[in-house]
């Protein structure tokens, strides 16, 4: 049997204690003079065998209560996989889940949950009777290595956190092909993870698969999950949900929109380092509830105008170093171009305008272009693609479709015809109206995300000012980000590929709104062009563990050089053509666990064992294990209180009132 | 002189008020305020006789002669003087004391006390002090000299050694000619077949037998959390025990005990008080007086 705090254990000696104070009551007993010897003599000869044994029992229990007390407080791994394993397995495999979220701490632990993993494991081996082979598979590239030191586990640069995600389906198929190989007889799987819900994808097909055939193997393989869960302590993160630069009369800058997240839903400030060009500079957001989202801009000198760079956002250490920070690139401003097809001569103009109000500052440019002849060719250095009332032919949707799919965005206004559809995704309905003193208003809009993001400054784009009397709805699965007080769309995003398909549902012409004022109009156009024009960035962002990406590539930020799994630490890269960045995935801030029932399920008939991991302080009644000692435990104190009720009740009896 | 622990001054003051009767028809030598089984001259009527010659002419009562021409004795009601005998068990074991005093002293008071009623109502009183070393007796007077010497004997006897209550009983019987008081104070730890055959005698004789029994508090209830080692005081033997384990056995036997001897001595007319020690003696001396007079009328 393991203990996980064997230095506990010196205190069963203990267990003695009631016998002892038995034996000190009855060597410390008084000598009392007594004149009814006889029936004492009497009652000694006629105490029964029963009497004597519930004596003992008592005894009995009152030693185990403190035994099991002593065998809870050393926390015993029981069971075949940390514990008392009657025969060895041949092979062990150890699924190590490496993820970004692995690098939480529990409440009152000092390690996190892949140190406090991993410190079981080798505890856990250490029981093991004989020699199995050890096969470790890692989450960074779900290869299955022989090893022949348990110990090695310890070794931070082979198998420390990264700022990857992990595959638990894709390390147990890499587990089963190695079985299949090489024949490893009967085995175990051993698998430490936190259980994050993204990482094991509960609703994959392929778990089905793996468990048929794990089950139709010669040999016998059981499953033990080590489940690192257990209360985080108290934690943020960070991230960049967009990047964008532009000029400006006296440099440029860079547009950083920022997500912080946090554990708990108190009211604090957190302070955010921004790193660019080793210049640092820190300011304070204030988080109430769990998250929040905001813009910061960086200025850079003018004479960087054409330079690109990288930099890094970051937040104190807290509960997970893991997402504390995140990295960044940037490149020249790009040009912002406008295509716009539009029918009517007048919003055409206007629209030319709000798109580019001010080119020879901010790189804007707008133009005109006919919808009937498009190629892809015309629209491949456009970032935003404006469709007003022109018919499309079959040509020209299709250059559309594709130049949507590579990332391109395209606004559309309604034509006026009902039931025309546009790239299999948007049906328009009929035109509707209302009378001379009513209008359409907008109820509610998302100011977190999008177009009507609030200005760096936190203001609100005046979408409640938007007035409406002509609309023409549309039908389809897209995401509405602003819609009428009546629930209907305002503008409906349609995702196409890479890039996105935004429908507004009425005109920028006084007889439909008054987006002619253009206070929302401008914006909105603006930022519909930056997202558009991400496709034409040679910044390339992608997740932690993305081997291709940085083929070729060497690291230009701060992090190991030398590591031969360059990919598991986030960081800016650099090759020949462009910046690659790798930051943690975004699934990795997801709290969602699989536990219990889920857990079962997806192992289905084959062998599991879940062991939740031990923790340290508060954590540590949570195991398993804790429970039965817990109910054996109380269950000796029930007896024991029993036993002792009855002696009492019989201590309570007294010679009858007839007899005196 | 120093003032004897059993003498209450104040508690023979109050006892004083009350008397001591007899229940049953008492012999004595004198005449006194206790019925005697025979005839005599008393303010008390009985019946009235044929007169027989050697009668008495001075109890023919003329008044009947002349009115029947026959000659009748008008007889009375003898009434004669009490003669107590005091047992006091001086055995090892009435040494034993709880938190309300020894049994022994108990013992003494009570001995003492009603010493003092009786031989200040007239009546004779004796004492017998025994155990199975030391035998001390005085028969019964009525005299205060003699009250003194009983004193005496309680102030200088102790109590100890094994009981002969069965032997001593069984002498009393045997020694006392005449129908008297018999007031055995005891614990009476022996066996009880024996002792009861003892007492036996004694009623069988027509004495009027008052058995008062010192049980002290923690006799009955045995309540000790701790082991003890109990020592026996009439032999000195010890033995171990964990009274927690044998309460109720021990309970049971004594309890059985008890009912068994009151029942047994009830059931021989005798007069049995179970003397409590922590009830304190002057309670238990009054009722006793107290039933003892309802008892008489």
């Amino acid at each position: 049997m393991t203990f996980l705090e064997p230095l506990l254990l010196w205190g069963l000696p203990l267990i003695s204690i009631p016998v002892i104070i038995h034996l000190m009551n009855r060597m410390r007993h008084k000598p009392k003079k007594w004149a009814a010897m006889e029936f004492l003599f009497m009652a000694k000869r006629s105490s029964t065998k029963i009497s004597n044994l519930r004596n003992i029992l008592i005894l009995l229990c009152r030693c185990l209560v403190i035994l099991f007390f002593i065998l809870a407080l050393a926390r015993p791994l029981a069971g075949s996989f940390l514990g008392w394993s009657v025969t060895a397995p041949d092979t062990i495999y150890v699924l190590l889940d490496r993820s970004a979220s692995m690098g939480s701490v529990t409440v009152g632990a000092e390690k996190n949950r892949l140190e406090k993993g991993i410190e079981n494991i080798i505890e856990a081996a250490k029981s093991i009777p004989g020699t199995p082979q050890y096969v470790v598979i890692d989450s960074i590239d779900g290869k299955a290595r022989s090893i022949n030191d348990i110990n090695l586990l310890k070794d931070e640069l082979l198998f420390g956190l990264t700022h990857t995600q992990a595959d638990i389906t894709a390390m147990l198929n890499s587990a089963l092909m190695y079985a299949i190989d090489n024949k490893t007889g009967n085995s175990e799987v051993w698998i430490v993870s936190d259980m994050q819900k993204t990482n094991w994808q509960p609703s994959s097909e392929n778990w089905k698969k793996l468990m048929t055939q794990f089950n139709g193997l010669d040999q016998k393989m059981a499953f033990k999950v080590l489940s690192m869960g257990g209360e985080s302590a108290e934690n943020a993160s960070i991230k960049i949900v967009e990047n964008f630069r532009r000029n400006t009369p006296d440099g440029s800058e860079i547009q950083l929109t920022l997500e912080i997240r946090k554990s708990d839903a108190e009211a604090r400030e957190i302070p955010v380092t921004f790193s660019v060009n080793e210049v640092e500079s820190t300011k304070n957001f204030l988080v109430d509830g769990q998250s929040l989202t905001v813009q910061h801009t960086l200025l850079l000198e003018k004479s960087l105008n054409e330079e690109s760079g990288f930099g890094l956002v970051s937040i104190p250490a807290d509960g997970n170093l893991q997402d504390n920070e995140f990295h960044f690139a940037f490149e020249p401003a790009p040009e912002l171009k406008a295509s716009l097809a539009v029918k009517d001569s007048n919003r055409n103009e206007f629209l030319q305008i709000a798109s580019a109000p001010a080119p020879e500052v901010f790189k804007q440019s707008s133009k005109s272009i006919k919808a009937d002849s498009l190629n892809k060719k015309q629209l491949q250095d456009t970032s935003l693609l404006v469709i007003d009332g022109v018919e499309i032919n079959e040509k020209s949707e299709t250059a559309i479709k594709e130049f949507i799919e590579e990332g391109g965005n395209v606004l559309l206004f309604p034509s006026g015809r009902n039931g025309e559809t546009y790239f299999n995704t948007v049906t328009l309905g009929e035109t509707e109206s209302v009378d001379q003193k009513s209008q359409y208003r907008l109820a509610r809009w998302d100011e977190d995300l999008g177009p009507f993001v609030k200005s760096p400054s936190g203001e609100s784009l005046p979408l409640k000012n938007i007035a409406v009397k002509q609309r023409q709805t549309a039908s389809g699965k897209g995401q509405i980000l602003a819609n009428y007080e009546d629930g209907t769309g305002f503008l409906t995003r349609y995702n196409i590929g890479n890039g996105q398909l935004y429908y507004c549902s009425t005109l920028v012409d006084n007889n439909w709104s008054n987006l002619v004022r253009g206070s929302v109009l401008v914006p909105m156009l603006h930022r519909l062009q930056k997202e558009g024009a991400k496709r034409l960035s040679s910044i390339k962002e992608t997740s932690c563990g993305d081997n291709t990406a940085i083929e070729n590539a060497k690291r230009i930020s701060n992090g190991p050089q030398t590591s031969a799994k360059q990919s598991a630490a986030a960081g800016v890269f650099q090759n020949e053509e462009s910046l690659i960045v790798l930051n943690r995935p975004d699934n990795e801030d997801n709290f969602a666990y699989v536990e219990g029932e889920e857990l079962q399920k997806l192992f289905g008939a084959v062998s599991l064992n879940l062991q939740e991991a031990v923790q340290r302080e508060d954590d540590s009644f949570k195991t398993k294990l804790w429970t039965p000692l817990m109910i054996i435990l109380f269950l000796f104190f029930l007896i024991e209180g029993w036993l002792t009720k009855r002696q009492k009740a019989v201590k309570d009896n007294a010679l009858p009132e007839t007899v005196l | 002189m120093k003032t004897k622990e059993f003498i209450d001054p104040e508690l023979f003051a109050r006892l004083s008020r009350l008397n001591l009767e007899a229940k049953n028809l008492m012999h004595g030598p004198f005449s006194g305020r206790h019925k005697s089984p025979n005839k005599g001259s008393s303010i008390e009527f009985a019946e009235y006789r044929k007169y027989v010659p050697g009668d008495d002419i001075r109890k023919i009562d003329w008044r009947i002669y002349a009115r029947s021409d026959r000659y009748y004795v008008k007889e009375f009601e003898a009434e004669t003087n009490l003669r107590c005998y005091i047992v006091l068990d001086c055995s090892g074991s009435m040494s034993f004391e709880g938190k309300d005093g020894s049994k022994f002293d108990f013992g003494r008071k009570i001995a003492a006390s009603i010493g003092h009623v009786l031989t200040e109502q007239g009546d004779t009183v004796g004492l017998t002090a025994f155990n199975s070393r030391t035998f001390k007796q005085v028969p019964p007077r009525s005299s205060g000299k003699h009250l003194r010497s009983i004193y005496e004997i309680l102030d200088v006897i102790k109590a100890d050694g094994k009981t002969a209550i069965a032997k001593v009983l069984h002498d009393l019987a045997a020694s006392i000619q005449k129908r008297a008081l018999v007031v055995v104070i005891s614990d009476f730890f022996h066996d009880v077949e024996p002792m009861l055959k003892a007492l036996q005698h004694l009623a069988h004789n027509k004495h009027d037998v008052t058995l008062f029994h010192l049980i002290d508090e923690e006799e009955v209830k045995f309540d000790f959390n701790q082991p003890y080692s109990f020592v026996d005081l009439e032999g000195g033997s010890t033995m171990l025990a964990d009274p927690t384990t044998i309460r109720n056995q021990y309970l049971q036997a004594f309890g059985g005990y008890l009912k068994t001897f009151k029942e047994r001595a009830l059931k021989m007319n005798m007069d049995y008080r179970l003397a409590m020690l922590n009830e304190g003696c002057e309670d238990l001396l009054a009722k006793f007086l107290m039933e003892r007079i309802e008892g008489g009328k």
